[in-house]
Formats: structure tokens, C-alpha cells, sequence
């Protein structure tokens, strides 16, 4: 595993030698494939939804007849919860975990997860992966304006983050109250003392708090408000599909954040989980997530529609800091916007 | 003899009860008094939640009151008037008072409310159609505010309303009315002097059962409160929930208070049935259930039967069945009408494992229904029959479960089975267990104020006759108490099939429900895929109630046709 993070070289080309000869040698043979046969189970705990997590688990049980695969899903909180509660009573069911950093940084914290750096990893860029090497970003979620077309003319629309502060938005602005990445995302972005500038100047256009993404979705289709701030161009796209009247900006950056994929540090199906691991970041996996379609994390893979990451520049949140400070910074989202 | 039965039954119920009740209960006050770390361990012991709690009742508690008085009272009046109707007159179309129910009932929450934002909303087709009529400008009804929430929730509960009055007003002998009439009584004296003073038992229940849900309802003030910016008590409890780490404090601290208020409820409610005699409708002097006559009015009621349909049931439903055939939601139009499509239904019906899910629910809906009925028709029958000094105990163990929060409730009973040697984690077992303690309250409610309309002269005409307490209980008791014990039992069966907050927690991958199915396709985004697992799953659980309802009513007491 030092090879990834050769901080005793200095030699950059070295370095990169070395990583691919590891990268070689570990995707030949690391795993046990005769440990994973008698295994032949695995238990995976997402926070993504049932009918996506078992399109992956489907996938995978393609490519490796004989093994079953189990799928739990819930919210990130009670995702957490529910590990957590099974860990202290000595229970330890699932063997991969493949959530938003709140619940995977909260597992790591706990000595839930097991380091484990998968060959695979070594394509994916910087921030998406854990430099004690406990998790990799397998899938990314982009954020930005979605706007009813029949409301909205195109050139009206915001092409930065500073446009949507015209006083023209005034009262027609809807607001996800549950998705404090967004704003963690704009400090990060702008920096703190900007990025909190600019919120407080949002929330005196008062932005609808809607509790759902789901609800401003539909409501944004049915025309209840013409802009929704902090939506999820993923999303929007499926509406779109569908021949909803909805459209997406593609605005200068778009703030991301990453769902990771880890292994349980008491894994019942170890060879098993690191083999899943591997699958959900290959090449081969990533397509899965494109044909979902969810955003693959893995650069180089196409996604669907191309547009969702063509022509985008896309900012990742750094989930490190996030995590750190995710509670007062969520509670100061919530009160700038009088969401509570 | 019958001395010691009733203090063994007495003990086996409070033991039960107990053993279902207190691990969360316990879990409840925890959470209250103390601060947690990030993975809910405990900390220091604080007072804080309560005073943040009392320091928060300026000004959402005024809001708060609105909401919870308001709503309750619409609903009672709403589902008592149809009760009325139902089961006290010879209105045309009385079938249709159940079928709402249950069909309304068995709809998914979320459904419910997204088809009443739809339709009352600024783009729906309400203030459309208002603006074009009226060539109004602005709204006719703004749905986001006091009055909308107090709307939509009223609707929401009027079904649980009818059907906990409608057993009620089922039990009632008519003679009392007829004497009353004929004392030259007008029929509004009688109805105010008389129908309700007999149901009062029922009514007092189902208004301690609405205030209270709603005092502590959190979805429709999320929902529709928030974007409007009404905010009452429970927003900011629910939003704590809702963040990560999530926080229990105010929620357990909230409903510590509710506790000490549903046991002053508790109390008047046993000073107002004491003599229970004067509630006794049904005694060994020929009782008769009669229907009044309404003369033509009956027509005028069948019409307020129909526009109640329309409006409670039909029209979000219709919403739904049309969401569920768009591939996007748009408001009704023809250009919409060239949209229609099944691919929903298709989606809905290969959603993983939820043909599993579906069976599932349903057994779990009939088992909780059924055990709860059980275990809460005898806990009624010590409560109102005998004189035992711990009755009380028993009483406010059955009803305290109402104000848990479901989440707190849901970590608690996972917590609980993780750590005691019985083998129901991952199981069907452990969803039952959940289901069993969250609705005792509600079973409760339904089998006593059932009981106290029964005159205990029935039982002891069967004693004297020889019959043994089982078959005097079997033969006699069960029979006449059959409309409350059918209403509890539906209503008990709704509503675990929608229960969320626990079973989220407690379902594993072998035991899937369909509430957790829905709530992913919400999340997911799947609207219209979730409108259309609705409409199939709405239809399954209004057949389960229906059948149920007629295969256990030719059991009971037949109502005669004036």
C-alpha cells in the first residue's frame, strides 16, 4: 500500500513506476479467487436507492456466478445508526459499505472500516480518494440550478453563482433545505467569508424551503416556483427524459460530492468484499453505474447523457473537511436560510 | 375464583404490555436527560432539551395549538358527521363511508399530501380554474399556510375518526333516542342531549388520539407549514432528527411532556366514564340497534356522503391514478391525455423483491392487527370490569406509546433484541414486536370505549346460565363488541402496513416491507413509479380490510333496517 503514497520518494517518476507495477501485480492475484468461491455471500449497506444498489449487485453476480449478494439500504443517517448498533453488540453483517461521506467518515472514525486501497483506485483523481486509503469516490453527484423551461427563457438564466443574486429572482427561488452539501460546497468553493456573503444576499431573495429534493422536483415540473437552487442535474435529466419541462445551467464550477465505496473492518466475506470492491471501480462497474444512470466517478467513462459531465467543470468537495465540520456548518445552513 | 383470574389476567396483560412498552419507554427518558456522541452513546445528564423545549413555546406554540385544536376538531366533525350517517340512518350509499375509509387510509401518506399539494397548490387545478372563473388574479387558496396544514391533516386523520365513532355509534340501543323523540324532543336536542352524550366515551377517546398526533405531527408541518413559513413546535425538533449526528434530545424531551399531558388526559377521561353505567347502550333489555329514519333528507345526506367521497378520497386519488400513468407529473390536460403510459406499473411491479414486500406487509398487518386486538380486549375488560387498585398502571402503560417517536422507539427496540438472548434481529419477529408496541394505544382505545357500552348484566346473565368466563367472553362479549373490534382491528392493519420510522431501522435484507419500498422510490425521485406502486398497493390493502370486515361482521351484531 505505500506504494500509492510514496512519501519517502522524492522522485516523482518513480513514484508513478511504482505505482503501476503495483497495480499490475495486485489486479493479477491479490484476491484469493478460491477463498472468494467458498465464500460464495456478501452483504453490502448503501445509501443509494434499493433499485440501484441491486442493478450493481445484479451485475456483479453476472460476472461471478455463484455468489449472492445481499442489499440493505437506508438514509445515511440510519445507515449509520444501524452499523453503529450492530457493532457494539457484536454483530457485524455487512462486508461493504457504499454511502455519502457523513456515514462512511463516521464508520472510519468508529474502526468500522478496513483499509483497503484497490488497485483500481489508482484511476480515479485525487480528491475522490482517502490518503489513509479507507474509501474511494466510486460514483459523484454534480449540483446546480434546474429551472421550469416554460417559467424561464434560457437567456435569462444565471451563468455564474453571483447571477442568481439579481433581485429579479425575488420570490421565485426554491431551496432543498435537506442537502447541506450544497452549502458546504459554496464555502469550500467560494471561501468561507465569500461563500457566506453570498448566502446571506440569497436568503434575502427568501428561497421556498421545500424538505424533499424529491417534492422540489415535482414541484418545479408542475410550475409551483420557476427556479429550484440547488438541484441535482442527475435528476434533472431523468425528468427531462421523461419530457419533463425541466433544464438544468450548467454554471462555473458545480460543487460535487462523492459517494464511497469502503470495506468493513470485520468483514464475514473478506476476499469476497475486496473482489466487490474492485468490481464497483473497474471499468466494467463504472458502465453499470453510467447505464443506472448515475454520474461513474472514474474518469474516462462516458456518462448518461454525455452532457452531465461534458463541457463541465466540476469542483469536488473536499468530504475530509466536510465531515469535520458538517454539523455547524449544516445548523448555520439551516439558520441563514430560516430553515428552522 | 373469578377474583383470582382477574388479577392473574391483570398481571399476564401488564406483564406483556410491560415487556413490549418499557424498553423503549426507557429509551425515551434516556434520551431526554442526556447529551449523546456522535454514535448515540451517552454523555452528561442535562436539562437542557427540556428548557430549550419550554423556551421554544413563545411563539411556534401558539401555532402549534392552532394547528393540533383545528385539525382535530375538522376531523371529528368531519368523520363524526359520516359516522353519523353510516351507522345511525337509513342514508343511501352507507357502504361508501367504509370504502373511503379504508381506501383513503390505505393510500401512502406521501401520495396523500403530494395529491393535495397538486391540487390546491398555485399551478393545480383549484386556483386554475378559480383564475380563470373568477378572472382573478393571485391565489383563491394558498395551500402553504396555517389553514392548509390544519386542511390537509384534518383530512388525513377524519378516516381513523369515522372509523373509531362509527363502532361507537354501531353499539348504540336507539331506544334512548326514540324515548327521547317521544318526550317531544327536536332532533338536534336529541342528537346534542342524547347521540352524543352516550358516544361520549368514543369521542373523548378519538380526540385525545387526533389532538395528540397532531400536537406532535411533524410531516405535514415539514411539508406544507415550512415553505409557507409556519412553523410550530415540531419543526425544529424534526429538523434535529434530521441532521447528522442526528439529535434525540428534544424529540424524547418533547414527548416526556406529551406524557405527563396524555396522563392528565388519562385522568380526566377515567372522571368522565366513572359511572360507566350511564354509557351502557347495549344491556340485556332487548337491545335493538335501530337506524333513524331521515325521511327525504336521506337523499341530502347520501349527497354529503357522495361530496365527502369526492373530496376526501376520489379527487387526491385521482391525482395519484393519473401521476401514475404520466411519465412526469403534469396537471390534466389533453395534451397530457396523449402522454398516458403503463411503464410506471412496470417499474412499480419489477422494484426489487416487492412482490416479497407485499407479502410481508400483509402478514405483518394481519398478525399486529390481531394480536393487538387480542391483548387489548382483555387489558379492557380488567380495566372497565374490575375494581383492581394497579387497573391504572395497566391503562397508562397501553396508551403512553402514542407520543414515543418513532425513531427513538425504532433504536430502542433494535438495541433492545441485539442485546437479549432472543433470536428475532433480521427477522419478521422483530418488525411484529415494533408494530405490537406502537399500536397497543390505538387497540386500546377502540376495545374501551367498546366495553364500557356493554352492561355488565350481560356477563352475569351468562355466569348464572353456566357458562364458563371463556365462553362467556367468546359467546357474549366478543359478539357485541364486534364493531369496535372490527374497526380497531382495520384500522390497527392500515396502519402498520404504512409504518416508516421503525421498520426502516429494522428490516433486513430478507425482510423487506413495502412502506420502506415506497419511501426509497421517494427518495429516489420516482414519483410517478411510486404512484403506481400506490394504486396497486392501495387496492391490496382495501381488499384485506374489506373481506375482513365482512367476513367478521356476520359474527356480530346485525343491524336492523327501520
Amino acid at each position: 500500500m505505500k506504494c500509492y503514497y510514496g512519501t519517502f520518494s522524492t522522485s516523482a517518476l518513480l513514484n508513478l513506476g511504482m505505482f503501476f507495477f503495483c497495480q499490475t501485480l495486485w489486479a493479477s492475484g491479490h484476491i484469493d479467487m478460491e477463498a472468494v468461491r467458498r465464500e460464495g455471500k456478501i452483504t453490502i449497506y448503501s445509501s443509494i436507492s434499493l433499485e440501484d444498489i441491486t442493478i450493481l449487485a445484479r451485475a456483479f453476480e453476472k460476472k461471478y456466478p455463484g455468489i449472492q449478494v445481499q442489499t440493505y439500504r437506508a438514509g445515511k443517517i440510519r445507515l449509520g445508526q444501524r452499523i453503529v448498533t450492530e457493532a457494539r453488540a457484536g454483530k457485524h453483517i455487512f462486508d461493504v459499505l457504499l454511502s455519502s461521506a457523513f456515514a462512511t467518515l463516521e464508520m472510519k472514525a468508529q474502526n468500522l472500516l478496513a483499509k483497503y486501497q484497490s488497485p483500481e483506485s489508482a484511476a480515479y483523481p485525487r480528491e475522490l480518494r482517502d490518503p489513509q486509503g479507507f474509501w474511494t469516490g466510486a460514483q459523484i453527484n454534480t449540483m446546480s440550478i434546474a429551472y421550469n423551461t416554460k417559467l424561464v427563457k434560457k437567456e435569462d438564466l444565471p451563468k455564474q453563482w453571483k447571477d442568481l443574486l439579481h433581485p429579479k429572482w425575488k420570490g421565485k427561488l426554491a431551496m432543498n433545505g435537506n442537502r447541506p452539501e450544497w452549502y458546504i460546497g459554496l464555502l469550500q468553493m467560494m471561501g468561507e467569508e465569500e461563500g457566506r456573503k453570498y448566502a446571506r444576499a440569497l436568503a434575502g431573495l427568501k428561497p421556498i424551503p421545500i424538505e424533499s429534493a424529491t417534492l422540489a422536483d415535482e414541484l418545479l415540473a408542475a410550475g409551483e416556483f420557476p427556479v429550484f437552487v440547488n438541484a441535482s442535474p442527475a435528476n434533472t435529466e431523468r425528468a427531462k427524459k421523461k419530457g419533463a419541462p425541466v433544464e438544468w445551467a450548467n454554471i462555473n464550477p458545480l460543487p460535487t460530492y462523492p459517494i464511497l465505496v469502503s470495506v468493513s473492518s470485520h468483514p464475514n466475506f473478506p476476499n469476497t468484499a475486496k473482489l466487490m470492491a474492485d468490481f464497483l471501480l473497474s471499468q466494467e462497474g463504472q458502465k453499470v453505474f453510467s447505464e443506472i444512470p448515475r454520474i461513474p466517478a472514474r474518469p474516462g467513462i462516458e456518462t448518461k447523457p454525455a452532457n452531465l459531465t461534458k463541457g463541465v467543470t466540476i469542483f469536488y468537495i473536499d468530504v475530509g473537511r466536510m465531515a469535520e465540520k458538517a454539523d455547524d456548518l449544516e445548523a448555520e445552513f439551516r439558520k441563514t436560510f430560516g430553515l428552522r | 375464583m373469578l377474583s383470582a383470574r382477574e388479577t392473574s389476567l391483570l398481571l399476564i396483560t401488564s406483564l406483556l404490555t410491560a415487556y413490549l412498552v418499557v424498553p423503549p419507554l426507557f429509551s425515551v427518558i434516556q434520551a431526554s436527560l442526556f447529551t449523546t456522541t456522535l454514535t448515540g452513546e451517552l454523555e452528561e445528564l442535562t436539562f437542557r432539551y427540556y428548557r430549550e423545549i419550554f423556551a421554544g413555546l413563545s411563539y411556534p406554540l401558539l401555532n402549534t395549538l392552532y394547528f393540533a385544536a383545528g385539525s382535530s376538531f375538522l376531523s371529528i366533525l368531519l368523520g363524526g358527521a359520516v359516522a353519523w350517517i353510516v351507522a345511525r340512518t337509513n342514508t343511501p350509499l352507507a357502504g361508501l363511508g367504509y370504502f373511503v375509509a379504508f381506501a383513503s387510509f390505505g393510500t401512502p401518506f406521501i401520495l396523500y399530501t403530494i395529491g393535495w399539494l397538486l391540487l390546491l397548490g398555485k399551478s393545480g387545478p383549484v386556483n386554475l380554474w378559480a383564475r380563470n372563473l373568477f378572472q382573478m388574479e393571485g391565489l383563491l387558496f394558498n395551500v402553504y399556510s396555517l389553514p392548509g396544514m390544519i386542511l390537509v391533516e384534518a383530512l388525513l386523520w377524519s378516516p381513523l375518526v369515522f372509523l373509531m365513532l362509527v363502532a361507537s355509534f354501531r353499539s348504540m340501543d336507539s331506544a334512548f333516542e326514540e324515548a327521547s323523540a317521544t318526550c317531544g324532543a327536536t332532533s338536534w336536542q336529541t342528537l346534542r342531549r342524547v347521540s352524543l352524550q352516550l358516544a361520549l366515551p368514543a369521542i373523548y377517546s378519538v380526540a385525545l388520539l387526533v389532538f395528540i398526533r397532531a400536537f406532535e405531527a411533524f410531516e405535514i408541518p415539514a411539508l406544507v407549514g415550512l415553505p409557507g413559513d409556519v412553523k410550530v413546535l415540531t419543526t425544529s425538533i424534526y429538523l434535529d432528527a434530521r441532521r447528522m449526528p442526528p439529535r434525540y434530545g428534544q424529540a424524547g424531551a418533547f414527548s416526556v411532556v406529551l406524557m405527563i399531558m396524555i396522563s392528565g388526559a388519562l385522568y380526566l377521561y377515567s372522571r368522565v366514564t366513572r359511572e360507566a353505567s350511564r354509557f351502557h347502550t347495549v344491556t340485556g333489555k332487548g337491545y335493538r340497534p335501530r337506524l333513524t329514519d331521515l325521511g327525504p333528507w336521506r337523499y341530502v345526506a347520501a349527497a354529503f356522503l357522495l361530496a365527502y367521497a369526492f373530496c376526501l378520497w376520489l379527487l387526491p386519488f385521482l391525482i395519484v391514478l393519473w401521476a401514475s400513468f404520466q411519465p412526469y407529473y403534469s396537471p390534466p390536460s389533453l395534451e397530457a391525455l396523449a402522454r398516458l403510459t403503463i411503464r410506471n406499473y412496470i417499474v412499480a411491479i419489477n422494484f426489487p423483491k416487492i412482490l416479497n414486500a407485499m407479502w410481508n406487509s400483509v402478514l405483518l398487518g394481519i398478525g399486529s392487527a390481531t394480536l393487538v386486538m387480542m391483548l387489548t380486549t382483555v387489558g379492557s375488560w380488567v380495566m372497565v370490569r374490575t375494581k383492581l387498585k394497579g387497573r391504572w398502571l395497566l391503562d397508562l402503560l397501553t396508551t403512553l406509546p402514542l407520543v414515543f417517536p418513532g425513531i427513538v422507539m425504532g433504536l430502542a427496540i433494535l438495541r433492545f433484541y441485539l442485546q437479549v438472548p432472543v433470536p428475532v434481529y433480521g427477522t419478521l419477529w422483530i418488525l411484529l414486536l415494533a408494530y405490537l408496541a406502537r399500536y397497543i394505544p390505538y387497540g386500546v382505545r377502540y376495545t374501551h370505549s367498546g366495553l364500557l357500552q356493554l352492561d355488565r348484566e350481560l356477563e352475569e346473565a351468562a355466569y348464572v346460565s353456566g357458562a364458563s368466563w371463556s365462553n362467556c367472553i367468546r359467546r357474549i362479549i366478543l359478539p357485541l363488541l364486534s364493531p369496535a373490534f372490527i374497526g380497531g382491528w382495520v384500522f390497527v392493519f392500515l396502519l402498520s402496513s404504512k409504518e416508516l420510522a421503525m421498520s426502516i431501522l429494522l428490516v433486513s435484507p430478507r425482510t423487506p416491507v413495502v412502506s420502506v419500498a415506497i419511501f426509497d422510490l421517494w427518495e429516489n425521485g420516482q414519483a410517478g413509479e411510486l404512484a403506481a406502486l400506490g394504486v396497486i398497493w392501495t387496492v391490496i390493502l382495501s381488499a384485506v380490510a374489506t373481506a375482513y370486515y365482512y367476513l367478521f361482521r356476520r359474527h356480530g351484531v346485525q343491524v336492523q333496517r327501520a
